[in-house]
């Protein structure tokens, strides 16, 4: 797997999207994992937020994608929710990079907006808190979603205006879906951030240095 | 801070701060019930109650102790205590812990006050990771997100129960629909499997499943030029054509074929062209009957104009002119109504060609009106003409027909105008040329003006009679402007006068060949020996006689198998044929073809076609034949003279 991400980064340093999405999928297709309907919802609902639900439907038949909404609290093969970055990218005619980027920000505008909104709200009132408080969420949320593959994230203060954030997760190639995150929340709480160019850790962490403005 | 948890280690460990860590509501108080310590959340969540006295701040639910006797609790270490914090309400759980003379509680948030929760907003991190409290607060949110879920669910399951219910409704009243069509309708998905068909389609195409397979179930299958599928079927012994149109469901794939029955069209179509052919072929009748009525009535006209021509020539009695000169006028008259009964057939039949050669326009009026004088007309009638000088002098289009249309409006106007005058006046006007004819007559009503351009109508059986005439010279005129790309009106005014109006478009023309006046025979003629043939005596006494008037030596045949015997012996002598087309035995032609071919003459000897048929169709295929001129009937002294000197003009290549 190291080997593989390596050369993931030698492509991605090449600019080579092609190889990039190729690389991408077999990352996600190796790892075998399961989503939860939850974020696959989600990302359908972007692609209707961008196209309208005729041409999704219709795109759905071309591709062999389900038509029928995901169950939320239902577990799906990786490959699926794959398969939906792939078509939403090719249909809107973006790299799967800032597709995943748009994706990771919608995903918080969804879940602030749906019933689950308190996992949000009650999880900290600052990003940074929130950030910290995400991974012992994400334990007790196990306790509820027995398939629940959630990444780790902690946090390091730097100073009153900045923090270290790190993220570790066993899928990989999803660094863009993070910095969609931190978008995502950064509207939320109603903040400006900078969001450093992330590095890669001794421990196979990312990191990014955030600052808000 | 005193000694906890007895001689356990961990109290060398734990700091206030740390305990904090672990309950970060936990209470200290001393004998005196007075708060000694407290958790870092109680500050958060309002004002410190350090230093406050318990039963200011809380009410002990369980155990049930009203006044605290401090010093009696240490029969109560370990226990569980219940207590209500007065401010907010919140239910709080501790364990007592009696430590020399200090108790603390050690605990948190009770469950029994979770709704309490919601409303001080609590977060899930102010319970200590060892708490399953915090754990219950999110399942105990995932278990109403769970809820919330299985409810959507039930309203999906709701929703598509009615979409099934709508789509068996929907698909009843298809169902309904495509059999109430009386075509056969199919929808097939994209391999051609069809899908769903109407009765008429089952009926027609039973054992068809792939509506790719349609061709081996049709008698004939094709596109026509649209590209448009079209079947035949045999059904009970009746053919069946099928006219078929598809549309394609992007979002499904489905596409529907929906044929329309066009038997009947098919059918009407059939008898449509049986009755064109016959129409044809009657067309056709009319046209070979027209041409031999044309050769017919052109023959004797031959006769009766030669000769009075002649004998004018000739005659020096004035008595004898006159009447002669009847002879003539009327002959030229029927002639004129036979021409215009031609014309009109051609235009009918759409076959009359026009020419677009230069003209000059000067002269063109000139000889209207120098023929139109010496038409029949009233002494107080005066006969004038006028041309716009902004007008080019050449013009190009059909010289002679536009003659005729002029002909035919002033002799009209020279007819009906007893006193006064017939004027024609050529102005410019737009991109057109504008004739106008005007005549200070006896007028039109407006029911006459209506029927003016009519065929075979004349303005009342009185005018017919009076004045006489066929009806045909306005309606012909028409067609001829028309034909030549013009228009042509009538104003009139009964009693006053009649103007016709005719606009042509101006179209600039070259200076025209100029043509001699043929009243002379070149003398390279009379020193020459002609040799004339027609079956008919008549006309063959009037071309010798025409030709001995201007001094022409001919020798006559009475059929072509006399010249030719004549040719085989005298081959020399001959320096000009003059031939009859419609002869019997053998006609003008198979005569000119025997001459070529045997060389009877030399090739240099010019042959002249002498034909009553005076189609422009058939002049043309006497010159595409090889004959040198061509001389309509019936013939003048005029025009065997410019026939003949013409040849001189553009001799046969030696």
């Amino acid at each position: 797997m190291r080997g593989e991400l390596i050369y993931y980064q030698s492509c991605h340093v090449m600019s080579c999207h092609v190889i990039y999405d190729r690389i991408m999928r077999m990352i996600w297709y190796k790892k075998g994992g399961t989503m939860y309907g939850l974020v696959n919802n989600a990302f359908v609902d972007y692609a209707v937020s961008q196209i309208g639900e005729l041409r999704w439907r219709e795109i759905c038949g071309e591709k062999d994608l389900q038509q029928v909404p995901y169950q939320n609290m239902e577990a799906y093969p990786d490959q699926e929710t794959l398969a939906l970055v792939v078509a939403i990218s090719e249909t809107l005619q973006v790299s799967i990079e800032s597709c995943l980027k748009n994706l990771g920000e919608f995903w918080i505008k969804y879940v602030t907006n749906s019933p689950y909104s308190p996992m949000i709200t009650k999880s900290g009132n600052t990003m940074k808190a929130l950030m910290q408080n995400l991974d012992s969420l994400h334990t007790r949320l196990s306790l509820s979603f027995n398939e629940l593959q959630a990444p780790s994230f902690w946090v390091s203060e730097v100073s009153e205006v900045e923090f270290n954030l790190y993220y570790l997760s066993e899928r990989e190639g999803l660094n863009s879906f993070v910095e969609g995150l931190l978008r995502g929340l950064s509207n939320y709480f109603g903040i400006k951030i900078d969001i450093s160019v992330p590095t890669q850790g001794e421990n196979g962490e990312t990191l990014w240095r955030i600052k808000t403005l | 801070m005193g000694k906890l948890f007895g001689e356990l280690r961990l109290y060398n460990m734990i700091q206030a701060t740390n305990l904090s860590k672990l309950f970060p509501f936990y209470l200290c108080f001393d004998q005196d019930g007075i708060i000694t310590q407290e958790g870092s959340d109680w500050a958060y969540y309002g004002e410190s109650i350090l230093g406050r006295a318990m039963d200011d701040c809380f009410t002990f639910k369980q155990p049930k102790i009203k006044s605290l006797s401090y010093s009696s609790l240490k029969s109560f270490d370990s226990a569980i205590f219940l207590l209500i914090d007065k401010r907010s309400q919140l239910e709080y759980r501790f364990q007592l812990v009696c430590e020399s003379d200090e108790y603390f509680f050690c605990g948190g948030l009770s469950l029994s006050s979770n709704h309490l929760w919601d409303e001080n907003n609590i977060e899930f991190h102010r319970f200590s990771p060892h708490d399953v409290t915090g754990d219950y607060l999110v399942f105990k949110n995932t278990l109403e997100m769970l809820r919330l879920e299985l409810k959507s669910s039930g309203d999906l399951v709701h929703k598509y129960q009615n979409e099934a219910y709508e789509r068996k409704r929907s698909e009843h009243i298809l169902t309904t629909l495509i059999n109430s069509l009386p075509t056969p309708i199919a929808i097939s998905k994209k391999n051609g499997e069809i899908f769903r068909s109407n009765l008429h389609f089952d009926n027609y195409f039973a054992t068809l499943d792939n509506i790719n397979n349609l061709r081996n179930h049709s008698t004939e299958f094709y596109h026509n030029e649209d590209g448009i599928l079209h079947t035949i079927i045999q059904n009970e012994n009746k053919s069946i054509h099928l006219k078929w149109s598809n549309s394609k469901d992007h979002v499904s794939g489905l596409q529907l074929w929906a044929s329309s029955d066009i038997t009947h069209l098919i059918q009407q179509q059939d008898e449509l062209l049986i009755a064109y052919e016959k129409a044809s072929e009657s067309e056709k009748s009319k046209t070979r009957f027209f041409a031999n009525m044309s050769h017919e009535l052109r023959t004797p006209f031959n006769g009766i104009l030669g000769v009075s021509e002649l004998l004018l020539d000739s005659c020096t009695e004035p008595h004898h002119i006159d009447q002669l000169q009847i002879i003539n006028t009327s002959c030229q008259s029927l002639l004129r109504i036979v021409n215009d009964i031609l014309d009109l057939s051609k235009l009918d039949s759409d076959k009359l060609e026009y020419e677009n050669a230069s003209f000059d326009l000067k002269i063109l009026v000139e000889s209207v009106i120098e023929l139109m004088g010496s038409y029949p007309h009233s002494e107080r009638t005066k006969l004038t003409s006028s041309i716009d000088s902004n007008l080019p002098l050449f013009l190009k289009g059909d010289e002679h027909r536009i003659k005729q249309v002029l002909f035919n409006l002033i002799s009209n106007g020279l007819k009906f105008t007893k006193e006064g005058h017939v004027s024609l006046s050529v102005q410019s006007h737009d991109q057109f040329v504008r004739y106008i004819v005007e005549d200070t007559g006896i007028g039109m009503s407006e029911g006459q003006l209506e029927a003016a351009f009519d065929s075979f109508s004349q303005a009342s059986l009185e005018i017919s009679r009076r004045y006489g005439g066929t009806g045909l010279g306005l309606n012909i005129s028409r067609k001829m402007i028309v034909g030549m790309g013009g228009n042509i009106s009538v104003r009139s005014q009964l009693g006053k006068g009649t103007q016709f109006v005719i606009d042509l478009p101006l179209v600039h023309g070259q200076v025209p060949p100029q043509v001699a006046q043929e009243n002379q025979i070149n003398p390279h003629w009379l020193q020459s020996k002609v040799l004339i043939v027609d079956d008919n005596s008549t006309n063959l006494k009037v071309l010798s006689l025409i030709l001995k008037n201007v001094g022409v030596h001919c020798t006559e045949f009475l059929s072509g198998i006399d010249l030719i015997a004549y040719l085989q012996d005298n081959q020399a002598e001959a320096s000009l044929i003059i031939l009859d087309i419609q002869m019997p035995v053998l006609d003008g032609q198979e005569v000119f073809r025997i001459i070529r071919n045997n060389d009877l003459v030399h090739h240099s000897v010019p042959v002249i076609a002498v034909t009553a048929n005076a189609f422009d169709e058939d002049i043309q295929s006497y010159l595409t034949a090889g004959f040198d001129q061509v001389l309509s009937k019936p013939i003048s002294k005029k025009s065997v003279v410019s026939c003949l000197n013409d040849i001189l003009r553009h001799p046969p290549c030696d």
